[in-house]
């Protein structure tokens, strides 16, 4: 163990946690915002990995070609997903029906959705082979990965995006309001329901960039999907729920412990220690990594 | 949802339920340890560790994902000292499952279940993720091969599981129908309400998941006893959570019968689904969509349904005036 490997191994990690990052952040922004809970988006982003793999190998597209075509596809199944399957549990009580019917509905989807990834392209690794997959910046003695780059500046500009998007436009208006009070924004005129499935076709979305990225980083198996669905929950408890920027932070931390943990420890222990940290921390501080930054930061710990 | 007033009825059907269970039980004791009664048992003990789910999934509201958690331990617990070769009574070795995931329960309930909710559904999954690597990569702990149980009588261990499956059902009944299963069902249902009579949230929420987890932990020690042969995939492993969870889930959690009724369910279509779609995975298909149907059409499980549709048949002319008063909660915890 030299200091060059650990640097190098925190410089991976921050790579490959873009992929929890960005499921992190889409969580966050449904759940956060307007209570929807959903476990789909993990298997969401494992169909826009495979849909990358097949156009990348049947076709011949670019995968980031391919992820610019998959962001309309997969904000109108977002669309449709919860204005069919979400919308009947949106007006019950929050820990009445409403979660535990999303959960299992969305989690259904996810498991179809698995299914199929499994009967078309079977369950056997797949590696999408882009010829600029291992193209590196050399920097001294450490070596970056371009695609690294590319997904933290893809994660970064999102989150960027999506504070813009969620302070500066009306659409941002409408979502903060749905999530102050409901009821208010109901009698100010805004068609909550149309809100709940706009955020999520945007929160589906994310989870294809994801997806692509995920693509792009290991390798593909139909079992990821249910794995990231919680990798992408876990950041959004670690970096505090309500605290949209926190999900972010956390998922580059996981990617950053899961990739020094398999280089000083043992590698097939790497996901569950990320889990051993939850927990750790859940045991100082119940409300995550930024617990006073909960609420936007104006109000100090309810 | 059984209430005091209800008893007897449930009671009744639940007579109905052992005694058809029993006439089951003795048809297949005959043939000895074939398919048929290795499944019944996969069944029951899925219906044990589903039971000890829905103490707390059903009757206090808090999703666990990683029930096999302490499936797993209970059925560690004495498939280990039997793979090093101590020499325990088995019985011993059993009651020493269910107690220690209920003790690893109450180490675990301090972090996760001080938050309401997600920190629990997160936590739970991970500490199977935890548990199933640990476990499958240390070859201390048998990871290459299993561990073999050897010398059991397969019969005696077939009885006793039926036996403690019917046993804990009628438990989970007194349980919900006491001071203790009401005061959980107070925590689900009105907990701003709950606390101002003095019942103390995290510590009743605490031995909910205590309870759950040694009769999971009875329910892995018993499965460890019939199959004889022990693998992390067996135990730890997310899919057994998964089945846990979807069979109190389809059967109406929150009520006594719900679990057994979809536990039995839920396994059978599994087999039935892996016998219509052979590829590796594509089962799953069928589940994912039986899942989205029984969720879609009836929102508190089959039983629940069952019951609604047969009291109705029954007693249309009563006045509904079952609603309580309508106090609206702040989500303050999310």
């Amino acid at each position: 163990m030299n200091i060059v490997g650990l640097l190098q191994s925190i410089l991976g990690g921050l790579g490959t946690g873009t992929v929890y990052a960005l499921l992190g952040l889409s969580f966050a922004l449904i759940f956060g915002r307007l209570q929807i809970c959903s476990v789909l988006h993990g298997d969401l982003a494992g169909l826009g990995a495979y849909l990358a793999y097949a156009a990348f190998t049947f076709l011949g597209l670019d995968p980031f070609i391919t992820m610019i075509i998959l962001l309309p596809i997969f904000y109108f199944l977002g669309y449709g997903v919860q204005s069919v399957f979400m919308k009947p549990f949106m007006k019950l009580d929050t820990w009445k029906g409403r979660y535990q019917g999303q959960v299992m509905v969305s989690w259904g989807l996810g498991m179809s959705v698995m299914a199929l990834e499994y009967i078309i392209f079977s369950g056997t690794y797949k590696t999408l082979n882009v010829p600029y997959r291992n193209n590196v910046i050399r920097l001294g003695a450490i070596t970056i990965p371009i695609l690294h780059i590319v997904a933290l500046a893809i994660t970064l500009l999102l989150l960027f995006g999506m504070n813009m998007l969620l302070k500066k436009t009306s659409l941002g208006i409408e979502i903060r309001a749905c999530s102050t009070d409901t009821f208010t924004a109901k009698l100010t005129g805004i068609n909550v329901d149309k809100v709940c499935a706009v955020t999520f076709g945007l929160s589906a979305s994310i989870a294809a960039i994801a997806g692509v990225i995920f693509s792009l980083l290991t390798q593909l198996s139909p079992a990821h999907g249910f794995e990231l669905t919680f990798l992408g929950w876990c950041a959004v408890i670690l970096g505090t729920m309500g605290y949209m920027e926190g999900a972010v932070w956390a998922g580059l931390i996981m990617g950053v412990i899961e990739s020094v943990t398999s280089y000083v420890w043992i590698p097939a222990l790497s996901t569950a220690m990320i889990y051993i940290v939850l927990v750790l921390v859940l045991v100082f501080s119940p409300y995550g990594l930024f617990a006073n930054m909960r609420n936007g930061g104006r109000r100090k710990k309810a | 949802m059984t209430g005091r007033k209800s008893g007897l009825k449930t009671w009744q059907i639940m007579l109905i339920g052992i005694i058809t269970l029993a006439l089951y039980v003795l048809y297949y004791f005959a043939s000895g340890k074939t398919y048929n009664s290795t499944f019944l048992v996969y069944i029951c003990s899925f219906i044990m560790a589903g039971e000890g789910w829905n103490v707390l999934g059903g009757y206090v509201g808090e999703i666990s994902f990683g029930q096999a958690v302490f499936f797993g331990i209970g059925s560690y617990v004495v498939a280990l000292p039997v793979g090093y070769g101590f020499n325990i009574p088995l019985w011993l070795l059993i009651i020493l499952g269910a107690v220690i995931s209920g003790l690893f329960a109450w180490l675990i309930s301090y972090p996760l279940l001080r938050v309401k909710g997600f920190p629990f559904l997160i936590g739970t999954f991970g500490l199977g993720i935890i548990f199933y690597s640990v476990f499958k990569n240390n070859k201390a702990l048998f990871s290459n091969k299993g561990v073999f149980i050897r010398g059991v009588n397969s019969d005696i261990a077939y009885i006793v599981i039926i036996a403690v499956t019917i046993l804990m059902t009628i438990f989970v009944y007194y349980l919900a129908n006491s001071d203790l299963g009401l005061s959980f069902q107070a925590v689900r249902d009105m907990p701003e309400a709950a606390e101002m009579i003095g019942i103390n949230i995290y510590k009743t929420k605490a031995k909910a998941l205590v309870i759950g987890a040694t009769m999971t932990g009875l329910a892995g020690a018993l499965y460890a006893l019939y199959s004889a042969h022990i693998t992390p995939n067996v135990t730890f492993d997310a899919a057994i959570s998964n089945d846990i969870l979807l069979g109190s889930y389809i059967g109406g959690c929150g009520t006594v019968i719900g679990p057994v009724i979809g536990g039995a369910l839920f396994i059978w279509m599994q087999e039935w689904a892996r016998s219509v779609i052979t590829i590796t995975g594509g089962h799953n298909l069928l589940l994912g969509i039986m899942l989205i149907v029984v969720m879609m059409t009836m929102r508190e499980g089959v039983w629940p349904t069952i019951l609604k549709l047969f009291k109705k048949k029954n007693q249309p002319a009563k006045p509904e005036n079952k609603k309580g008063p309508d106090l609206k909660q702040p989500d303050s915890e999310v």
